[in-house]
């Protein structure tokens, strides 16, 4: 069964956009990513227009990470105070994002834009999720300790220190301000909820308890993911609702899924192909970059 | 059954031919099934069925060729098209053009080859073709352009060429069936059948088909260009909804 998009205007079959939202919601319910990165190219894979794929999927997150930062906020496993400090670097981020986007739009090259961000972010996840991965393996075959993280870094060293209650932590509110601009600036540009960067510089360099990593992370996704939309939709005219709708009816069941999966499965060997997959659509989206085109001609309608 | 009503079609098209043929000169006449297509949500292409007749032309048994020339024309639109050139080693967009007058869907189909039914002149006179459409609102444009565009949308099965295979029932009925993909824009589709005696065109005669978006796809389609922030707060409600269901859904599963 067909179903026509509104916004991309093209014709695409239902089951193929249910299955790819599942798939995607299996993979981020097994290893608590976002899906983000894996679903905007997978949709400029199947024929969905990269301006649309990108401002559709930041749509998308928004109910994804909505309805996991409801269960964290239950459990009151968020630093709402961290979390609005990143939301603000995220508004100015994403609002950065949108207008280059909206002017590397107008001249053709904002999916070269897309496609350098997503080789970049991809090539540099996958191998480090790759190695992170052998190294697990290596290390529970050897049963050795992770070695503990430092929690004073450079990071304390900056000026305006804030106290984080729920964190634990008196800290500076620049890293945190800046990092959460980043995220918003990606979210815009590639469809992203940023989640994969965010965690890891929130337990790295920020040095928060990982118990509220996630809750806090996904709260800043609301926001940014949510105040991209409108702007993609006010800028751009790219926002596909019908799109995301039948997306995230896939992602929400597979991430269901994913989770109890993720119990039976053990989710260190299953990292590895995580990790190649990230490679894989890398390889692919690169060798697109590299490789002569067999059309050298596009063709777009201007929008006015 | 369809058959049937497409013979009906002919029937009571033949019919009132007859009757209106002392006042009506027209040496042709034609007209198409449906004059509207619907894109509904769930569209997956149609079918235009034109059909008309001609008046047969005495001069066929003196050796000349008279024909039918049958073109669809979607409304004009400018479009910018890009040629990737390789830049640092990577693929890259490079230079651009602007082409007027571009349509979204063109067709052509004729009963023989368009140079056998026409001069070169009466070709180029008429804007007979989609080459000399384009390239006549197009004339300071490289033709290497001109032709991308027509091969892109050719692969999309949006420009579509016939030509010497249109069918007659008898020497004066004609009829074609074009396939209009699910791809196909919204706007006003000209059908314009040709008579020609050879050298040039001796009648021509206009349909005219509305392609339009109804149901829920136009109304987020307009909702999101005439009022982009309301669609845009739309879009995220409906989003911060599933979030929300999806959330106590699999809460009350779990128990």
């Amino acid at each position: 069964m067909q179903v026509y998009l509104p916004i991309a205007e093209v014709s695409v079959s239902i089951f193929l956009l249910i299955g790819l939202g599942g798939i995607v919601g299996i993979l981020s319910g097994l290893f608590g990513v976002g899906g983000g990165f894996l679903m905007t190219p997978l949709l400029f894979f199947i024929g969905i227009p990269p301006a649309i794929a990108v401002a559709t999927e930041a749509n998308q997150i928004v109910a994804s990470s909505f309805s996991g930062a409801l269960a964290h906020l239950r459990r009151k496993t968020v630093d709402l105070k961290m979390g609005w400090i990143l939301v603000s670097g995220g508004l100015i981020g994403s609002g950065i994002g949108v207008q280059i986007f909206k002017v590397l739009r107008d001249l053709g090259q904002v999916e070269l834009l897309v496609t350098l961000c997503y080789v970049f972010f991809l090539g540099i996840i996958g191998s480090l999720m790759l190695w992170e991965s052998i190294r697990a393996l290596i290390r529970s075959n050897n049963n050795i300790r992770p070695v503990k993280i430092k929690r004073h870094n450079w990071v304390h060293r900056l000026p305006l220190k804030i106290r984080f209650r729920t964190s634990n932590l008196y800290i500076s509110c620049i890293p945190p301000f800046i990092i959460g601009a980043l995220v918003g600036f990606l979210a815009a540009i590639m469809g992203v909820g940023g989640g994969f960067i965010l965690v890891p510089v929130m337990i790295y360099i920020i040095g928060m308890p990982t118990k509220v990593v996630i809750g806090t992370s996904l709260f800043q996704i609301i926001f940014v993911t949510g105040f991209t939309t409108l702007l993609h939709s006010t800028q751009n005219y790219s926002v596909d609702a019908l799109l995301a709708l039948i997306l995230l009816i896939g992602g929400v069941v597979g991430a269901q899924i994913g989770t109890r999966l993720g119990v039976y499965l053990k989710a260190e060997q299953l990292r590895i192909l995580l990790a190649i997959l990230v490679l894989a659509v890398c390889i692919k989206l690169g060798l697109e970059l590299l490789i002569e085109p067999t059309e050298l001609f596009s063709l777009q309608e201007i929008t006015k | 059954m369809k058959k049937i009503l497409l013979l009906t079609f002919l029937v009571l098209f033949m019919a009132s031919k007859f009757i209106y043929a002392e006042e009506n000169n027209d040496a042709l006449v034609s007209d198409i099934e449906d004059k509207v297509v619907e894109i509904t949500s769930n569209f997956n292409g149609s079918e235009l069925f034109i059909f008309g007749s001609r008046e047969m032309n005495d001069n066929i048994t003196e050796g000349i060729k008279s024909g039918i020339i049958i073109e669809v024309i979607a409304t004009a639109k400018t479009r910018k098209i890009r040629k990737k050139e390789r830049k640092f080693g990577i693929w890259v967009n490079d230079e651009e053009k602007v082409l007027e007058g571009v349509p979204d869907f063109y067709y052509i189909n004729s009963s023989e080859n368009i140079e056998e039914l026409l001069s070169e002149d009466e070709i180029n006179n008429n804007d007979i073709g989609i080459i000399n459409h384009l390239t006549k609102n197009n004339n300071d444009v490289n033709s290497d352009f001109i032709n991308a565009l027509i091969r892109i949308k050719k692969r999309k099965n949006l420009y579509q060429f016939k030509e010497g295979e249109l069918e007659f029932k008898n020497d004066i009925l004609f009829s074609t069936k074009v396939t209009l993909p699910n791809n196909i824009g919204e706007g006003f589709y000209v059908i314009k059948t040709h008579l020609t005696d050879g050298t040039n065109v001796t009648s021509v005669d206009k349909q005219l088909l509305v392609v339009k978006k109804i149901g829920l796809g136009n109304f987020l389609f307009e909702m999101a260009h005439k009022t982009p922030l309301i669609y845009g707060i739309f879009s995220i409600l409906v989003a911060l909804f599933a979030g929300w269901a999806a959330s106590e859904t699999f809460r009350r599963l779990r128990g």
